[in-house]
């Protein structure tokens, strides 16, 4: 019980005011799109350069905490998700804003999400050795497998015909496709010099949801919908608890789907996100009300990203994968401390380790008061007039997406990008599963092209990809998906013409 | 006979476009090993284009939106792009305050020429881009374009 002797550390008043501050940021700059998780921490580890590392490691864990959930509020007030594990978010979150219900969609997902982030925590305290001995069993074929299974989740994400969503996730996968073949290194698709770096997750992220709702709030100017946007009620939070409290299956779902997903090296919040929303769909006894502003879908979504958050540093502390983009720059931050990942770090460095993972369990404390306190006072941004609302979209998703990289070309990929979808989107093609397509595009070619090396030097490559228990597993998970997005999309189809 | 006011046919006729577009740029004069994983997704979703034109082939619904969207919208898109093209050149926040005030200008109630409108509208531009630059220049040093000015 190593976590509790250090559990005072968490308490004195230069960490808890770390806490506070990184909180209060994290959920602040989690709220601008473009500004992920993982550059938020980015953004801050200069900050640490003159801590002490259990100090540092506070700021860092507060920040990566609060801005996984803070993604969620422009997600449910402009449809724009701060970063991509809120995707999700607001397939549902933005249609109960536009039923004037945000404020209790705000706080369904910093409930959801404390109550996943606390989950993720206990499992990082308690399960740390049995999953990073699960985690170093993935390999090329199951990591190939893990995407498959997460594109055909794409079918019935967001989109109401299940072929259209699964046409959407491929465009996803084709574009991710352009830039360096990730085993030959040689160029594909490079027609400019501004396609030479391929296609970046986050670029992509903003155009594909920012540029459509820029112009579909110009259209609203146009069509004379001015003023308040959208009826805004205030709802208590503890009744939003209370319902967020009985909503068992949905906060289970997304809290095993985000620590399981977690795990998994390289796979991200985002990933966790879309695969809980689905699931809790799927079992859901009113399907047809997801994307109409479904409370299961936040809960399963907000609790999956953060239950994600402490399970992808198990492999990241034990055996230095990062489990999640945002996981491999808190790494930079552990080495600029000296603290090596491995299986001496609780060893040679318990207490700093133990101070830190309990300092996330307080984070999850003030993410949830900050956050509450936030959407009590968010609600004015519903009431920005619609051209007020996209300048300011336009700009911030124009920063947003320079400030990755600095890279004029990441604007110019993000503005062509965000045209075309607002195009597709008159045609019923959704954004969700073409972001998807795009983060699972390099984990599936990638692993693909090296199981394919791995089997042709062996027994064949249909023996390597067919064979094990993990893969079996996972391909009959992949086809009993598809054959469920089918089944459920035909029922659909019958109640809704019934 | 393919009906293009038809939401359906529309979109399975446009996606076959794009779909043939990316696997004839996939095929083309490409080396196999280097664009296996592009060709195999090429063929997967000219497939499924086929799919969807033929599930909805007897669909002869006009149920496609009005396309007069984008007599509301182009004004907007000039505006991202001459953004775009001057935004190196004159800097991020510069540009950016021009193009934040058009887009108040060109969609507000009041007319362009409304004085009154026009100072309280520069005046929020100015104010937001204020916000910005001692937030994330001074504070977070995240860099944009400087341009001429700054």
């Amino acid at each position: 019980m190593d976590f509790i002797n250090y559990f005072g550390n968490v308490f004195t008043p230069y960490h808890l005011m770390l806490l506070l501050g990184g909180t209060t940021a994290g959920l602040m700059l989690g709220a601008l799109p473009g500004l992920s998780p993982t550059m938020a921490v980015a953004l801050i580890i200069p900050f640490t350069f003159h801590m002490q590392p259990d100090s540092g490691l506070i700021l860092l864990g507060a920040m990566y905490t609060a801005t996984v959930a803070g993604g969620a509020i422009s997600a449910i007030l402009v449809n724009v998700p701060g970063a991509p594990a809120n995707i999700a978010t607001a397939l549902d979150g933005h249609e109960m804003a536009r039923q004037g219900r945000a404020s209790e969609a705000l706080h369904f997902c910093f409930f959801s999400s404390f109550v996943g982030g606390i989950f993720g925590i206990l499992i990082l305290i308690f399960f740390t050795p049995p999953l990073a001995e699960l985690a170093l069993k993935f390999g090329p074929t199951e990591l190939f497998w893990i995407a498959i299974l997460g594109i055909t989740v794409i079918g019935t994400i967001g989109s109401k015909s299940v072929l259209k969503g699964l046409m959407a996730g491929l465009f996803g996968l084709a574009i991710s496709t352009i830039g360096d073949n990730p085993m030959l290194g040689e160029q594909r698709f490079v027609y400019s010099d501004h396609l030479e770096s391929g296609i970046h997750i986050v670029a992509a992220l903003i155009g594909l949801f920012a540029l459509p709702q820029i112009l579909t709030l110009l259209e609203e100017c146009r069509k004379g919908n001015r003023g308040s946007m959208y009826a805004l009620s205030q709802s208590r939070w503890y009744q939003s608890m209370n319902y967020n409290l009985r909503r068992a299956k949905a906060l289970t779902i997304g809290s095993f789907v985000g620590a399981i997903v977690g795990v998994i090296p390289g796979a991200g919040g985002q990933i966790a996100g879309l695969v809980a929303y689905d699931q809790v769909k799927k079992t859901s006894d009113n399907p047809l009300n997801f994307g109409q502003g479904e409370p299961d879908g936040i809960i399963a979504a907000e609790s999956a990203n953060n239950a994600m958050v402490g399970p992808s540093l198990v492999p990241l502390l034990t055996l230095s994968i990062p489990g999640s983009p945002t996981a491999a720059v808190l790494l930079g931050g552990l080495l600029i401390h000296g603290l090596f990942p491995g299986p001496d770090l609780f060893t040679m460095h318990g207490e700093v380790i133990w101070t830190f993972i309990d300092s996330l369990i307080v984070a999850q404390v003030f993410m949830l008061v900050i956050g509450l306190f936030l959407s009590r006072h968010s609600g004015w941004i519903m009431k920005v007039p619609p051209n007020y609302m996209a300048a300011s979209i336009l700009v911030l998703a124009v920063f947003g997406t320079y400030s990755i990289q600095s890279s004029y070309s990441d604007v110019l990929i993000m503005m062509v990008l965000g045209v075309i979808m607002y195009f597709a989107s008159k045609l019923g093609f959704s954004p969700a599963p073409v972001v998807l397509g795009i983060i699972l595009g390099p984990i599936a070619e990638d692993n693909f092209l090296q199981g394919k090396l791995i089997g042709e030097a062996g027994d064949g490559m249909f023996n390597y990809f067919f064979s094990g228990t993990i893969n079996l597993v996972l391909i009959l998970a992949t086809v009993g998906s598809i054959a469920y997005s089918v089944y459920a999309g035909h029922k659909m189809k019958k109640r809704a013409t019934a | 006979m393919i009906n293009l006011k038809n939401i359906e046919q529309a979109a399975a006729v446009y996606a076959l476009i794009a779909a043939s577009v990316f696997a004839f740029l996939s095929f083309y004069g490409t080396d196999g090993e280097t664009y296996l994983f592009p060709r195999i997704i090429a063929v997967v979703l000219a497939l499924m284009s086929v799919s969807l034109l033929i599930a909805n082939w007897s669909s002869k619904n006009d149920n496609r939106s009005d396309s007069g969207y984008f007599a509301e919208i182009w004004p907007g898109m000039v505006v991202g792009l001459v953004f775009l093209l001057v935004m190196e050149d004159l800097g991020f926040y510069v540009s950016s305050f021009f193009a934040f005030l058009a887009i108040l200008l060109l969609y507000g109630v009041r007319p362009i020429t409304d004085i009154k409108a026009l100072i309280m509208k520069s005046s929020a531009a100015l104010a937001f881009m204020a916000i910005l630059y001692f937030l994330f220049w001074n504070g977070l040093n995240v860099r944009t374009p400087t341009g001429i000015l700054f």
